[in-house]
């Protein structure tokens, strides 16, 4: 049996006593690095959001939660996102297609710009791929997940 | 007759106006030496070898107080407040009469403790107060105002999980919330006393905002004279 050193003691406490004391907010960003191919009927620039599956907890849980959006003006690509584990769970994907370049989808005279949602399977792994099927028109991402 | 009667009330009427020569005004009923425990928990500072305990209970802060008097009435306090048992905060300081005058007092308390608040938006941090005590002297029933500042560090983990490591940074946030209180006490003897205030504290939501005033009854029980 190996007895810790009154140092070593202190440090453990210390540690200890900021753990359960100390610490407010606990953020913890999980890394992946993520390839993103879509299938599309047209060819505008596609728009990527990341959610989470679900956020909250209890009467106040729901799901989806958006993390971060971004564009892409060709696919596939890789894209590094920051996935932030201590606002949620699961991994969804939801994109749609910018054919007539306003950069909203569809619109009064517009509603043939597609979208599609997948929920990123494997996840969390730092190297994931994500394929998205986009079949839907003028859906948002609440209208096609879960 | 008349002239008579306009002289004499002249007369008392001066001698009523007169300014008292203060060697005539009658001593303070032992108050400003600090021989009520209650006076020395409201407002502030204990003579050498005196003690004290203050409770208080009411809407929303509930506290706890024990102080004892050292040489040159430094005071050492310790000290539990808490909001509806929601925010605790626990403090061990030093109190010292810095104005003492038959007619009131006038102290000053710096104490350094933790902030722990459950619920929703926990809080936990170091923090620190400072405060002013008043006191006026004059009788059993006395008014005592304190303003004070809470000052408390929020300490952040943010951890980054690569392919590679786990990185670790610590960040803080700062919150202040200032509070004021104020009411009568009342020195039933000189070992025991009551007395009922309001409390205004600030709340700090990232701006120092007001919030509801609340209200206490207060006992508070001394010795050690």
């Amino acid at each position: 049996m190996t007895v810790a050193s009154w140092p070593a003691r202190v440090a453990a406490l210390a540690l200890l006593a900021a753990q359960t004391g100390c610490i407010n907010e606990d953020y913890v960003f999980y890394v992946t690095d993520i390839t993103v191919d879509v299938d599309a009927p047209g060819d505008g620039p596609i728009t990527v959001v990341f959610h989470h599956a679900w956020q909250g907890e209890g009467v106040t849980g729901h799901p989806l939660g958006p993390i971060e959006e971004v564009t892409f003006d060709a696919l596939p690509a890789t894209h590094t996102l920051s996935y932030p584990q201590h606002a949620g769970e699961g991994l969804v994907l939801y994109a749609w297609q910018d054919d007539d370049g306003d950069g909203v989808l569809c619109a009064p005279g517009v509603d043939d710009e597609a979208s599609g949602v997948t929920e990123v399977e494997g996840f969390p792994a730092h190297q994931l791929d994500a394929f998205v099927t986009l079949d839907a028109l003028c859906r948002g991402a609440e209208g096609l997940y879960p | 007759m008349g002239l008579t009667l306009a002289l004499v009330v002249a007369a008392s009427a001066s001698s009523v106006s007169a300014a008292p020569n203060p060697k005539d005004l009658p001593e303070p009923p032992a108050l400003a030496n600090g021989e009520f425990a209650s006076f020395d928990v409201l407002g502030g500072g204990s003579d050498k070898g005196a003690w004290a305990v203050g409770l208080q209970g009411g809407w929303p802060w509930f506290g706890a107080r024990f102080q004892v008097g050292l040489a040159h009435n430094w005071t050492p306090i310790v000290d539990l407040d808490t909001a509806l048992g929601r925010r605790w905060q626990p403090s061990v300081g030093i109190g010292k009469r810095i104005l003492d005058h038959p007619r009131g007092r006038l102290s000053a308390e710096l104490l350094l403790g933790w902030q722990i608040q459950t619920g929703d938006l926990a809080q936990r941090g170091p923090s620190g107060v400072f405060r002013l005590r008043l006191l006026g002297l004059v009788g059993r029933v006395n008014p005592w105002l304190m303003v004070g500042g809470r000052h408390t560090l929020l300490f952040d983990r943010t951890r980054t999980i690569t392919a590679d490591d786990t990185t670790t940074k610590w960040s803080a946030r700062y919150r202040w919330s200032p509070h004021f209180a104020g009411g009568v006490v009342i020195g039933i003897t000189k070992h025991v006393g009551i007395d009922i205030g309001i409390d205004w504290h600030f709340v700090d939501v990232q701006a120092t905002a007001v919030s509801l005033p609340g209200i206490h009854l207060g006992v508070q029980f001394g010795g050690g004279r």
